[in-house]
């Protein structure tokens, strides 16, 4: 036995260990559900095969004082094992998992577990917590599903196993109950598959079964042998969204592009190609996938913390006297980590400006209302100019002027980056104070507050292509450098260098260094990856840099256009060396060419512009038709609108210009150019600035614009101009078409002024009545954008109002809803109240039959004693009418009411019955019963009165006791000596015959038992009479008459009489004998001597 | 006295041969029944009794005709004959002792008088 034990144990841990082996899911798949989430659920588990090798587990918004029958319903349609989870609870394949109300539930090492819920805010996001969570421990074995709900839970959660490299499904918004959960994970745009949940299961099943998706990572080399597929893809890639990863990490493109291949089930990279091809969407959902950024906003809170405490004031100590704050948020994502900074520094400015002034900030103190804030937009620039010019007249935190540059590659993260429009769970990582300070809450989430919105400038943006901002205070970078290859990273690195201010800050992700460059950044703190610029040399910045076009985005090429895009970087060289023979070229063949966008402003210039162009002193502006003479201004700018109408060349010869000595005749050629024409249109604006370091970037013009800060501001609606100079661009902002103007003059001597007879002639009056014309349409164009910005803000009102009306409406609708299911179970509860109503009818019909059958009358009396209700069979007796109904019993007067009042009374004090027999009129009898009336809590209240009419059995009560006293009358006059006896032989009656027989008195006899030997009588023999020979034992054993029953009664031995008795017997009502009637006959007899004696001698 | 003197009772009303039977038994003299004439004759015939109790008033034959009968025939007429009766009339006792009716006893009758009237007819 010993012997066997030990193997025995050995191999049932065998067993137990190896299906634990199996046990473990291929993946994990999440599902987020709510309102509506439970027939999606049914479907889905209805075309899940119960053998897919996964666990699932289900998060859905549960009620928590209210049983969930998931299991059981969903028990139905599986065959796997469903079982709602408990602490610890590990993940198994072929399982279901349900969360228990009331918890959060996470995954760590395939453990399930389960917190209690947070009372932070009242905010609960199940969802998005597991997911997360789900996304960490899983990473791209992490399958995400949302189904239909209301709200935004699980949006964040698909983000971060997206992030993960897990696959995500959400339920297409037309077939769930409710889309608001669909809908904000769909807006993510991370989402892989959209589609009703019948269709789920296969392609999970697809997916996980795919060779790179569902073995473990021994794919890295299959990938890598296909490399020059893979180049391709890149290739295509970078010809499609001008964004090159070929020196992105390797394993991180790999892994993606793998991830996609999943998804599109191509089961080689040479498949995937040929798939890119017949689907250029392809490539956006791939360098989508590539670029996903998730960010949150105080992510590591910690580092954040720090930020705020020294970084920030750092910042505003460095620029005391430029006034002016500068940060630029690399791979800004969607925005959050831009707010998140602007948010703080707004903070900062708020705290000083209490500090200046003793006062809360205008901004937070009063509550942001659109039409309010539709007004200091209208302010905020002039005031910041006015604070600007006159320090100290306004609060001191207003002198700075803060911007946030916010880039990103993806343009679509961008745009939606820029609307400052988030989800609900974001209040979960947000302070309290902060989230009311500086956000809105609308229906879908919360919206930055607008003040906040202006700090920040949203540009599409390679970091690694597109020239840099310049002049930073701060530069975040974080979890960027992490995907670039060590060379990549480099080359950003200087970037970042070059465009940091001396003492500037850097802000890296918690894994990033600043690599070589350590000498030229010093840490500010050990743990946190804050580091400082020291101002000490310039690291060599790559070369393509400085070539930095103003980045055109190229109309997206369906098909690889492969070697153009190869070739691309290495002829921009080869461009710039075109460039100048040109200009050179240009120069030699006019006086002046200027390049000016349709609105004027000058983009470019050839040859001599100083002849011409005179840049006043002031405010720089790069309007052409200021900053050429009065003469010509005129002129150029009819010029110019003209040629963009017609789109042809204007041209105007000799223009008098006079100079101080000389007289010029100018021509100018306003002409149209072609070839730029195709650039997109968005909103496009100039700030005219020139930084400081323009010459490292090889500009040579000084009133070249710099072309880094020519952003591109997305469409909001309510986007401001930070500066009043190009508010006019607003009115031409589509025309993005450039003209050339060609200045051309010819000299001539000031005195020879009047011979020469210009063109086109100005007099001076014309001159002046133009003038005023212009200032009057100036005016008028105020006018109406004063008025346009009036429009504007009504507008925006009546969107507003219009969202709340669609909210309210929503609401009203989801009321109706319930109100149609509360309307339903009305309608249930009516019918079965008809029912029983119908049910009680009957029974009152019933009742009614038999109290009017019974002729017995009744009379409901309520506590007051006042009637509530009588049967018909009261009225013979008592004359009651309907109208008494309600009427106190006291009101009436009946001779039967006068006799039972009292009793009446008694009933309900004492809560007891009272019959009594009463004569109503005539002779008319009737039983009164008086009863306590019993609610159903046995509570008395009131008295039933019930009438018996028993006047019948009265008479035959009377006949029968008159019958009785005649019958007595007749036995007792009777001659023969007779008694009745009862049922045990009781004497109840006895005649005078036999009182005088026996010579004793009826007192006597009464109850005595006629044959004891008390009354002397005995047999023949003179035993006494019992057992069986007892005359009424024989009676009541034969039922019949006995006679000649012969007795002898003797009170001495000598003086004796024998009797003959002839018994009756007397029945009862159930037929028994209960008694006789007894005859005694003498038949003979013995006197004693004397009298015999007496007799003889007689 | 080794014969115990045996008495014939014709008598229809059983609660007289009763009463007679428990009577006679405690004196040792064995009565004989016969509930109506005819029987009392054929009983008479065979018995021969010492004695005979005679009622008057029964169904078919009246006591007269059997006292008749039982006077007419030779081997009966020396039996004294009692006449056992309701009737008080002084004919009926005086006809009956012109018959040839030894005594004569009312009824109700009294129990130590007829068994005296009894026992001096009786050997």
């Amino acid at each position: 036995m010993t012997d066997i034990l030990p193997g025995d144990n050995k191999e049932s841990q065998e067993k137990g260990d190896s299906p634990n082996q199996t046990d473990a899911p291929k993946h994990i798949v999440g599902i987020g559900a709510s309102a509506g989430g439970l027939d999606a659920l049914l479907t889905f588990f209805n075309h899940m095969p119960k053998d897919s090798g996964l666990a699932f587990v289900i998060i859905q918004h549960l009620s928590p004082d209210h049983k969930s029958l998931m299991g059981e319903l969903l028990a139905k349609r599986t065959e796997m094992e469903i079982l709602e989870v408990r602490d610890g609870m590990e993940a198994k394949a072929d399982h279901v998992y349900l969360i228990p109300p009331k918890k959060n539930l996470t995954v760590f090492n395939r453990k399930l577990l389960l917190a209690s819920l947070s009372h932070h805010r009242g905010l609960n996001l199940p969802i998005d917590v597991f997911f997360r969570s789900l996304a960490e421990d899983q990473e791209e074995k992490a399958i995400g599903i949302i189904l239909s709900g209301t709200g935004s839970d699980g949006t964040r959660g698909i983000m971060a196993i997206k992030k993960a490299g897990g696959l995500v499904i959400v339920q297409d918004e037309k077939s769930a109950q409710f889309d608001g959960m669909p809908k904000s994970a769909i807006n993510t745009g991370v989402v892989d598959f959209v589609c009703i949940p019948e269709q789920m299961p296969e392609i999970i099943l697809n997916y996980i079964t795919h060779p790179f998706i569902g073995e473990k990572r021994k794919h890295y080399e299959t990938i890598s042998t296909q490399e020059t597929d893979l180049t391709k893809v890149i290739a295509l890639l970078r010809s499609r969204t001008s964004v090159d990863f070929t020196y992105y990490k390797t394993s991180t493109v790999v892994r993606r592009i793998e991830r996609r291949m999943g998804i599109v089930q191509a089961a080689t990279v040479k498949e995937y190609l040929d798939y890119l091809v017949d689907h250029p969407e392809e490539l956006d959902s791939l360098y989508k996938d590539l670029l996903i950024g998730v960010t949150r906003f105080f992510r590591d809170k910690e580092e954040f913390e720090f930020l705020k405490n020294r970084i920030v004031p750092g910042i505003f100590e460095n620029n005391k006297k430029e006034k002016t704050i500068r940060v630029w948020v690399v791979g800004c994502a969607s925005g959050e980590e831009a707010f998140t900074i602007a948010i703080l520094l707004q903070n900062y400015m708020d705290s000083l400006y209490e500090k200046e002034t003793g006062q809360k900030a205008l901004i937070e103190a009063s509550p942001e209302d659109l039409s309010q804030a539709g007004n200091l937009q209208r302010e905020n620039p002039k005031n910041l100019d006015a604070n600007l010019r006159k320090p100290g007249e306004r609060g001191y935190s207003r002198k700075y002027e803060v911007k946030v540059f916010a880039t990103d590659i993806d343009k679509n993260a961008i745009e939606k980056a820029s609307l400052g429009h988030y989800p609900d769970g974001i209040a979960t990582d947000l302070p309290d104070d902060l989230l009311e300070r500086y956000f809105i809450k609308t229906d879908e989430g919360y919206k930055v507050r607008r003040h906040i919105r202006e700090l920040v400038i949203f540009a599409s943006q390679n970091v690694l292509r597109d020239p840099p901002f310049t002049k930073l205070d701060l530069i975040t970078c974080r979890n960027l450098l992490i995907y670039l290859q060590p060379n990549l990273q480099k080359d950003v690195m200087a970037i970042f260098h070059f465009s940091l201010k001396d003492k500037g800050y850097l802000f890296l992700g918690t894994s990033e260094t600043v690599g070589d460059l350590s000498g030229h950044f010093i840490p500010v703190d050990r743990k946190i990856k804050i580091f400082q610029h020291q101002g000490v040399g310039a690291p060599p910045i790559k070369d393509s840099l400085r070539l930095a076009q103003p980045q055109v985005y190229r109309p997206k090429s369906t098909q690889g256009n492969l070697n153009q895009t190869m070739v691309n970087i290495k002829t921009s060289r080869q461009l710039e060396i075109q460039e100048r023979y040109y200009q050179d070229l240009i120069n030699q063949l006019t006086e002046c060419a200027v390049i000016v966008n349709a609105d004027g402003t000058l983009v470019e210039t050839f040859g001599k512009p100083d002849r011409f162009l005179k840049q006043k002193p002031g405010k720089v502006n790069l309007d052409i038709t200021k900053m050429v003479g009065t003469e010509l201004s005129l002129a150029l700018g009819t010029g110019l609108r003209n040629a963009v109408k017609e789109k042809k060349m204007i041209q105007y010869d000799d223009i008098p210009v006079y100079g101080e000595e000389t007289m010029r005749l100018t021509s100018l050629k306003i002409i149209p150019l072609q070839g730029l024409e195709g650039r997109k249109a968005l909103d496009v604006y100039e700030t005219g600035k020139t930084g400081n370091k323009e010459k490292q970037t090889g500009h040579e013009g000084e009133t070249r614009p710099n072309q880094y800060e020519q952003l591109y501001r997305m469409g909001t609606e309510e986007d401001e101009i930070p500066s009043g100079q190009s508010r006019k661009t607003v009115y031409a902002v589509s025309q993005s078409q450039k003209l050339m103007v060609v200045f051309h003059s010819k000299e001539k001597r000031k005195k020879k002024q009047h011979e020469t007879t210009p063109v086109i002639p100005f007099s001076r009056e014309k001159d002046q009545h133009l003038l005023d014309l212009e200032k009057e349409i100036q005016y008028t164009r105020e006018n109406l954008q004063t008025t346009i910005e009036e429009l504007q803000t009504a507008n925006e009102e009546l969107q507003a109002t219009n969202e709340e009306l669609l909210a309210s409406n929503e609401e009203l609708q989801s009321t109706n809803e319930e109100l149609n299911s509360v309307n339903e179970e009305l309608n249930t509860v009516n019918a079965e109240y008809q029912s029983k109503i119908t049910e009680l009818t009957e029974l009152n019909n019933d009742m009614d039959n038999l109290l009017r059958s019974t002729e017995i009358g009744t009379i409901f009396l309520d506590i007051n004693l006042h009637i509530r209700k009588f049967t018909p069979a009261v009225v013979k007796e008592i004359n009651l009418l309907r109208q008494d109904i309600g009427r106190p019993l006291t009101d009436l007067s009946s001779p039967v009411l006068n006799s039972i009042k009292e009793d009446v009374y008694h009933v309900l004090r004492n809560v007891e019955k009272v019959e009594k027999t009463i004569q109503g009129e005539g002779e008319r009898y009737y039983l009164a019963q008086m009863l306590p009336y019993l609610d159903e809590h046995r509570n008395c209240g009131g008295v039933v009165i019930s009438l018996v009419n028993i006047t019948l059995q009265k008479k035959a009560e009377k006949a029968l006791k008159e019958q009785f006293d005649v019958m007595k009358q007749v036995l007792e006059t009777s001659p023969a000596a007779t008694i009745m006896v009862d049922g045990k032989g009781r004497i109840t009656f006895a005649n005078k015959a036999f009182q005088n027989t026996l010579q004793m008195d009826i007192q006597d006899l009464k109850d005595q038992l006629f044959d004891s030997a008390t009354l002397c009588f005995t047999n023949l023999n003179g035993d006494a009479l019992d057992g069986e020979n007892r005359l009424i034992t024989r009676i009541k054993t034969d039922r019949k008459p006995v006679e000649k029953y012969l007795v002898r009664f003797a009170r001495t031995s000598e003086d004796e009489i024998i009797f003959s008795i002839n018994a009756n017997p007397t029945f009862n009502q159930q037929h028994e004998v209960d008694g006789a009637v007894l005859t005694f006959t003498e038949i003979a007899h013995r006197k004693p001597e004397k009298t015999k004696e007496q007799k003889i001698t007689t | 006295m080794t014969q115990k003197p045996r008495v014939l009772i014709i008598d229809d009303d059983a609660a007289n041969r009763e009463l007679i039977d428990v009577l006679f038994c405690r004196e040792n003299i064995i009565p004989l029944f016969a509930e109506d004439g005819t029987t009392g004759l054929k009983k008479a015939a065979e018995e021969i009794p010492d004695l005979i109790l005679l009622d008057i008033f029964m169904p078919k034959e009246d006591g007269f005709d059997v006292l008749f009968r039982l006077k007419q025939n030779q081997n009966l007429r020396r039996i004294p004959i009692v006449i056992f009766t309701i009737l008080e009339q002084e004919e009926s006792r005086k006809k009956a002792m012109e018959m040839g009716a030894a005594d004569y006893v009312t009824k109700p009758f009294d129990i130590k008088k007829t068994l005296d009237i009894v026992k001096k007819y009786l050997p």
